[in-house]
């Protein structure tokens, strides 16, 4: 039971260590809490769906939902980076942006749950435990991906320039940083990896119009449990994916109310420790205790 | 309308403020003019979104609280009467002191941790709470009913006439409530949190406390829009406490302006018309309320009716020859 909570744990939780490592990303960087971040997962699922049916190749679907979602990502920058002035209008635009997508998506494909083949079939036994393929392929991926992405970001210059203009705007501008360029690259950067983790892991999902808001949700818990603006923080989306599928696993009605126990667990973390587990300090964020 | 430390308007603007004022009076007479069943139904709809509006102008535009969750009030007041109703048969008469207790637990309950949050964490902390309590809503769906929600509540009372009369004096009601709590010294120090909380906490004034008031008081007049509403809609939903609910308030502040009273009357005559009139479109509505939400945010942020009244009054001063400075 424990080994098979622990496998399930590390399958979720790498997914969402991609997912929720763009949202903080962008929030860092550009100072975006983006509600919209899980519209480009679900978006990625609809591309992939829709490439599928036209072409019914995998090998040549993937690749273009990628693409797509990361022309999506370009899209969605114009539109949630021109409100920047207050906290609750950025919040605002961005769910309403999240809102007005998903909607368009349930005018053009309907309110039914699409299935999307697995690109392995199949199962293995790990010590009984029976393990999906394509989950095991979707978590090694997702790591991969995360790997590259924190190489990319602490050894090339576009990288380190984003470091810069989360950790300092104003410096960031005097070293000559094009600080639009770098907040382009962050949100399209968001949408490729929410865009992975949609390509691998929804086929194991069903597609349909409304599950941006539970990715937005999880995305944001993450964030906030692992401290706002800290890549190391991400984490907590392993804590997150262990309270899931201990509450799936351990009540009937688990799957209805695991939403409820981890923002449970983000309202009582951000009063008892508002700047998350592994975030240090504060930084540029204002939170009064 | 002006406050001292609000937008500062014209005597003119104020005066066609006034105007739209005079003309919600009118209503008054609506039953003695129609009885169209559906009339009396969209009024009610127009004035219980009013009052929810209101409450939610008091944390959102005058104290800066920018909740996301306000619908969690709005919609536990109109499920306990519902459960009371229909499950115990108690008259709505005996529900309404026990619905707006419960609302104001609830708000209690998401106010301590809030008031003392900010920015993102403060919206975030909102908006966790209703999809908490809807969660729990689904666990049990013999109880709660799940997605049917609960259906067959009473009327509020025996006319329509009557219902409408109800509504209109506890919108009005609850109107001069809130402007006295505006325009006293309390209202003075709400202002003054939003613009510079620490000055006022230098001053020797308990933020957090007052926060924690007016929280209570708004999700006080929440429950009484959301238990008035279980009445005249006669059936509870999950919708009715989610995030698209939650809304509702939040665009009809910003249609009319965040931190006016009476912009909510002009906001929630647009929501309602736009609800209204795209029954037809029944597909397309909520898409076009986000696309709404977008266009105000982006490109409208001072609010629909700042802008309309500024075209009355630059057409005033045009027609007198005279330009007058708008401030």
């Amino acid at each position: 039971m424990l080994f098979k909570l622990l496998i399930y744990t590390f399958i979720s939780g790498s997914i969402y260590c991609v997912i929720a490592s763009g949202f903080s990303l962008v929030f860092g960087v550009a100072n975006i809490l983006n509600l919209a971040h899980g519209v480009y997962y679900m978006m990625a699922g609809y591309f992939l769906y829709t490439f599928f049916v036209t072409t019914q190749s995998m090998a040549v679907a993937i690749p273009l939902a990628i693409l797509c979602t990361i022309l999506f990502g370009l899209f969605s920058y114009f539109v949630i980076c021109r409100v920047i002035d207050s906290p609750f209008k950025t919040l605002l635009a961005t769910f309403a942006f999240g809102g007005a997508i998903s909607e368009i998506i349930f005018i053009i494909y309907g309110v039914s749950t699409y299935g999307i083949p697995n690109i392995i079939e199949g199962s293995f036994l790990l010590s009984d435990v029976p393990v999906v393929k394509q989950a095991f392929v979707a978590a090694l991926v997702a790591l991969l991906v995360l790997a590259a992405f924190v190489f990319f970001l602490n050894k090339t210059d576009t990288g380190r320039a984003m470091k810069s203009v989360a950790q300092n705007v104003e410096v960031a501008k005097l070293t000559g940083i094009n600080i639009n360029q770098v907040k382009l690259v962050t949100v399209t950067s968001a949408a490729f990896l929410a865009s992975i983790a949609g390509v691998f892991y929804l086929p194991l999902q069903s597609l349909h119009p409304s599950i941006w808001m539970n990715i937005t949700i999880l995305s944001f818990v993450i964030v906030v449990l692992g401290g706002m603006g800290s890549l190391k923080g991400i984490a907590a989306s392993y804590i997150i994916a262990f309270c899931e599928h201990a509450t799936t696993l351990s009540f009937a009605e688990g799957s209805y109310i695991k939403n409820g126990v981890y923002l449970l667990l983000m309202i009582i973390i951000l009063m008892m420790r508002p700047q998350g587990l592994f975030g240090k300090d504060l930084g540029p964020f204002e939170v009064r205790t | 309308m002006s406050g001292k430390l609000g937008i500062p308007l014209s005597q003119k603007m104020k005066k066609i403020s006034k105007r739209w004022g005079v003309l919600l009076f009118l209503q008054l007479g609506i039953p003695f003019v129609t009885d169209n069943p559906y009339y009396y139904k969209v009024l009610i709809i127009f004035y219980l979104y009013v009052i929810f509006a209101m409450s939610w102008d008091l944390i959102g535009g005058y104290l800066g609280i920018g909740s996301f969750g306000h619908a969690l009030f709005f919609g536990l007041s109109a499920y306990t009467t519902a459960i009371l109703n229909v499950k115990l048969h108690w008259p709505p008469l005996v529900n309404f002191p026990l619905s707006i207790l419960c609302s104001v637990i609830i708000a209690f309950i998401v106010a301590k941790p809030t008031v003392r949050l900010k920015g993102h964490y403060l919206t975030l902390v909102t908006f966790a709470f209703p999809v908490i309590v809807t969660n729990i809503f689904f666990a049990f769906p013999d109880f709660f009913g799940a997605d049917i929600g609960i259906s067959g509540l009473s009327r509020l009372s025996r006319s329509r006439v009557v219902d409408f009369y109800i509504a209109f004096c506890a919108t009005w009601g609850i109107y001069f409530i809130l402007r006295g709590v505006i325009h006293s010294d309390t209202g003075l120090i709400l202002r003054a949190i939003q613009s510079n909380e620490a000055a006022v906490i230098s001053c020797g004034i308990d933020t957090s406390r007052i926060k924690l008031k007016m929280f209570i008081l708004s999700g006080m007049f929440a429950g009484v829009a959301g238990f008035l509403y279980a009445h005249v809609i006669k059936i509870v939903e999950p919708s009715n406490l989610e995030v698209h609910m939650s809304m509702q308030p939040v665009v009809i502040c910003i249609l009319g302006g965040i931190g006016t009273l009476t912009g909510t009357f002009f906001g929630a005559m647009i929501v309602t018309i736009v609800n209204e009139s795209l029954r037809v479109v029944e597909q397309y509505r909520n898409l076009i309320f986000y696309l709404l939400i977008l266009v105000i945010v982006l490109f409208l942020p001072k609010g629909l009716k700042w802008y309309i009244d500024g075209v009355f009054h630059f057409l005033g001063s045009k027609l007198r020859g005279v330009t007058l400075a708008r401030k």
